[in-house]
């Protein structure tokens, strides 16, 4: 790695929309991806993300120095990601997981894609379709067969227009 | 993020912004009962769950056999989320998802004459379908889930018999017994659900000859165990994973045992701790390091009905899903 011991080394990280950010490599490293580029010798200069929008990036940032400032402690380490996530909304959270899966950071990958599960189990079929942007391609005479099927499992979901 | 409906050809799965690969982690961390009705999504989120053959963190509990002493019907054993419950006295069995709640219900040919019956359970790799393995003490028969029939009357293999006493485990999707042949020697077999034959696994090399074996899964691993250098030593090995591979590790060597082995009986993994049923009404748990015994005295009630190890899955067997939809 390009850093001399002591003296920290900063890299600047450049989102899809042309924000400019600087992040410490020991932080940054934390993706695969920044840390190949740091290995190969590609981080002299500007490091373009050609997949991260600025606001997700300045998010992910965030959570880069938060968590390695947490010593390697697991339960604090769970405990920062379950905060630092807990007010994202799902919007929010798919980018996130877009940029973890692209920046390589298995650690927040994890923990986005489980707080989506999260978010999503007590929803309706009609909220997901929306939110996932998918189109309903059952007749509705297959689609109330499905239903009827798992019909112990439509209990309790959140009230819905569209359930 | 807007819904644009992108139009691809129907095979396909498609959502507006996160690629497949994402979407199925996301399910993959979902329970049970939110991806069943998530498969009302869309045709292609149905087929994408139906495929998931894994759910992480699936909870590991242990079912007792039968609710209460003396009633007819038992949980009689379980392999990969699927219960096969038994109804003795009409000589009807269901096979059960509870994690689903889909269920299939079949029902024993042959006579049998006396209680000495016992069963096996097994998930054939060839094509991921469940097989119900009868045990009576004269003859046993397999029922396949995708033929929906029975095999006939088939026999044991000769010199030997087996230890209906020491409790089958099913782990690798089959099921494993104790035989022990007319010198007295014990020997591991199993149930190769590919050809409904009974098939010998060598024991680890450096077990005596004539020792009395035991079996247990742990870790989703068939592990042995039996007396080391003299009664106060259980050695544990572990068998390589899988149907074929037949090679053993040596497990841990559990020290200062005070129970017989017949009552000695590894259950779980706690951390780096063991979880063992040293007498019929007492578990404790060995930590490796300290070689102690911890007692459990909230366990004391348990009867020795047995505890079936089960863990959550979406397996199920394949006819009764075709018939549904």
């Amino acid at each position: 790695m390009a850093a001399e011991t002591g003296t920290p080394t900063t890299l600047t990280l450049k989102s899809n929309d042309d924000e400019l950010f600087s992040v410490a490599e020991s932080a940054a490293i934390l993706s695969v991806t920044i840390r190949n580029m740091v290995e190969d010798g590609c981080a002299g200069g500007v490091i373009p993300l050609d997949n991260v929008d600025g606001k997700t990036l300045a998010s992910v940032i965030t959570y880069m120095n938060g968590i390695s400032a947490i010593p390697a402690d697991e339960e604090k380490k769970k405990s920062y990601r379950d905060k630092f996530l807990s007010d994202k909304d799902f919007e929010t959270l798919a980018d996130m997981v877009l940029a973890a899966n692209y920046l390589n950071m298995s650690c927040l990958m994890d923990a986005v894609s489980a707080k989506i599960a999260q978010v999503m189990e007590k929803k309706s079929v009609g909220w997901v379709r929306r939110k996932f942007g998918i189109e309903n391609d059952y007749t509705p005479e297959e689609e109330a067969a499905v239903k009827e099927e798992h019909k112990w499992t439509f209990e309790g979901v959140e009230t819905d227009d569209d359930n | 993020m807007a819904a644009n409906n992108v139009s691809m050809s129907k095979k396909q799965y498609y959502t507006s912004d996160l690629p497949l690969e994402i979407v199925e982690i996301i399910l993959s961390k979902l329970p049970i009962d939110s991806l069943l009705r998530f498969k009302a999504v869309s045709k292609s989120w149905n087929t994408m769950i139906s495929d998931l053959v894994f759910v992480q963190n699936p909870r590991n509990i242990f079912i007792p056999r039968c609710g209460n002493m003396g009633c007819r019907k038992q949980v009689v054993c379980s392999c990969d989320g699927v219960l096969l419950v038994a109804d003795y006295f009409k000589r009807r069995y269901v096979l059960s998802n509870p994690s689903t709640r889909a269920e299939i219900k079949l029902r024993f040919p042959y006579k049998f004459s006396n209680n000495s019956i016992f069963h096996g359970l097994c998930r054939d790799p060839t094509n991921g379908n469940f097989k119900v393995v009868i045990l009576t003490p004269k003859y046993y028969a397999v029922y396949s889930c995708t033929n929906n029939s029975w095999t006939d009357k088939k026999e044991y293999p000769s010199n030997g018999r087996l230890l209906f006493n020491k409790r089958e485990v099913i782990v690798n999707g089959s099921t494993y017994w104790i035989w022990r042949r007319d010198n007295n020697v014990e020997e591991i077999l199993y149930i190769d659900p590919r050809d409904d034959m009974f098939k010998f696994i060598k024991t680890p090399k450096n077990v005596e000859h004539g020792k009395r074996i035991y079996v247990v899964s742990l870790k989703g691993f068939l592990c042995m165990y039996c007396y080391g250098r003299d009664e106060t030593e259980v050695r544990i090995w572990i068998k390589g994973k899988g149907l074929d591979n037949n090679s053993w590790n040596e497990l841990m060597t559990v020290e200062n045992v005070r129970a017989s082995i017949d009552t000695f009986r590894p259950l779980c993994f706690l951390e780096n701790k063991i979880v063992i049923r040293v007498e019929v009404k007492e578990i404790a748990v060995y930590d490796p390091c300290e070689k102690t015994f911890e007692v459990l005295n909230e366990c004391r009630y348990f009867h020795d009905f047995g505890l079936i190890p089960y863990t959550e899955s979406l397996f199920f067997p394949r006819h009764v899903f075709l018939c549904r939809i």
